[in-house]
């Protein structure tokens, strides 16, 4: 009896190919997946546009190159926010030569009170590098869901004036394509410089 | 001689309100450096040696008008509520401080510069106002300025 491989041969080989061909998709399918799993999990931030303490529009393209560290808050908070942007400053007076490539970026919650010229004439109380941005309200709530802040407007009294806005602190490095990094901790100006510089490759 | 102890108790009247709450003690008086029209943020520590009082309110002509709060930082939300009298007692001083209760100075008459000292009046249910000043540090700081 002689067994004859010869087309069976070819067929095996076909459905090798064919198989590795299978896999090959399935493997960049799942990679494609895991992609986009990935930037959904960490899809923090994102384009924006506001207006700076001159009045003038920029967008996140503005600061690309740079790292951005952004923070939210409102000038009408005269008791934490201080102390999260100044220690911002201080930890960017450390780092030295290093903190040219970071650029600091305060981003107010309270549109309605915190005009260009009132943002402006708050964030030049901690640092000359501070940028503060403001925006029409629109432009705030969009930049907000971007960057996944909570904001609650709470009612102190009768008048339209009367409210303070309670909010999520969180410092973010962006990289300098724009992208999120990481959250950085506020424990205190030093635990700040060491770890921006654990991200500034 | 009724006129003569008229003006004997008026005479001592006032002596005798200030001795009322000679115990009560501030320290630590100190403002955060701000632009005029902007909010800061004053803080102290009170401590008193006799009965309980409370801290009811704080003035001074350098703000529009100056308000008790407290700020919180609860599961990484920040808060900010008035709040009404502080409690002070000979064993729980009253310490206002960043990320506390603090007084919160609204809308300055004029900018308020580190180093530069400001007046405050201090009003306590029992002890009634007491007159102080307070130091100016810089803008973000979290402790009062040396010396303070």
């Amino acid at each position: 009896m002689r067994l004859d491989f010869g087309p069976h041969r070819r067929g095996y080989r076909l459905a090798i190919v064919g198989m590795a061909f299978a896999a090959v998709l399935v493997i960049a399918g799942v990679a494609t997946w895991l992609f986009q799993a990935h930037s959904q999990a960490s899809g923090i931030g994102g384009p924006f546009t506001l207006i700076d303490g001159l009045g003038q529009q920029v967008t996140d393209r503005s600061f690309r190159g740079r790292y951005m560290l952004v923070y939210f808050g409102f000038t009408f908070c005269p008791d934490a926010c201080p102390t999260t942007l100044n220690e911002v400053a201080e930890a960017l007076d450390q780092l030295g030569p290093k903190a040219d490539r970071v650029q600091p970026i305060f981003i107010t919650l309270d549109p309605d009170r915190d005009t260009p010229a009132v943002i402006k004439q708050y964030v030049g109380n901690f640092s000359p590098k501070l940028i503060g941005l403001t925006g029409t309200p629109e432009q705030i709530a969009a930049v907000t869901k971007e960057y996944r802040v909570y904001r609650a407007i709470h009612r102190t009294g009768p008048g339209p004036k009367d409210y303070t806005v309670d909010h999520s602190s969180v410092l973010y490095l962006m990289g300098p394509d724009g992208r999120f990094i990481a959250p950085i901790p506020s424990e205190s100006p030093e635990a700040l410089a060491t770890d921006i510089a654990k991200y500034l490759s | 001689m009724q006129r003569l102890l008229i003006a004997a108790a008026v005479s001592v009247l006032p002596l005798w309100a200030y001795a009322a709450r000679q115990d009560i003690k501030l320290e630590h008086i100190w403002a955060r450096a701000a632009g005029p029209g902007q909010n800061s943020a004053l803080y102290m520590t009170v401590t008193v040696t006799g009965s309980p009082d409370f801290l009811t309110g704080v003035s001074t002509p350098v703000a529009q008008s100056a308000e008790l709060h407290q700020s919180s930082h609860e599961q990484g939300v920040m808060q900010m509520r008035p709040v009404g009298r502080l409690p002070v007692g000979p064993d729980a001083p009253l310490r206002l401080e960043p990320g506390g209760y603090h007084v919160m100075l609204v809308g300055l008459k004029q900018a308020l510069k580190p180093g530069d000292s400001m007046p405050v009046t201090v009003t306590f249910e029992k002890g009634g106002p007491v007159e102080a000043t307070a130091k100016i540090a810089p803008a973000g700081a979290t402790k009062p300025p040396p010396g303070v």
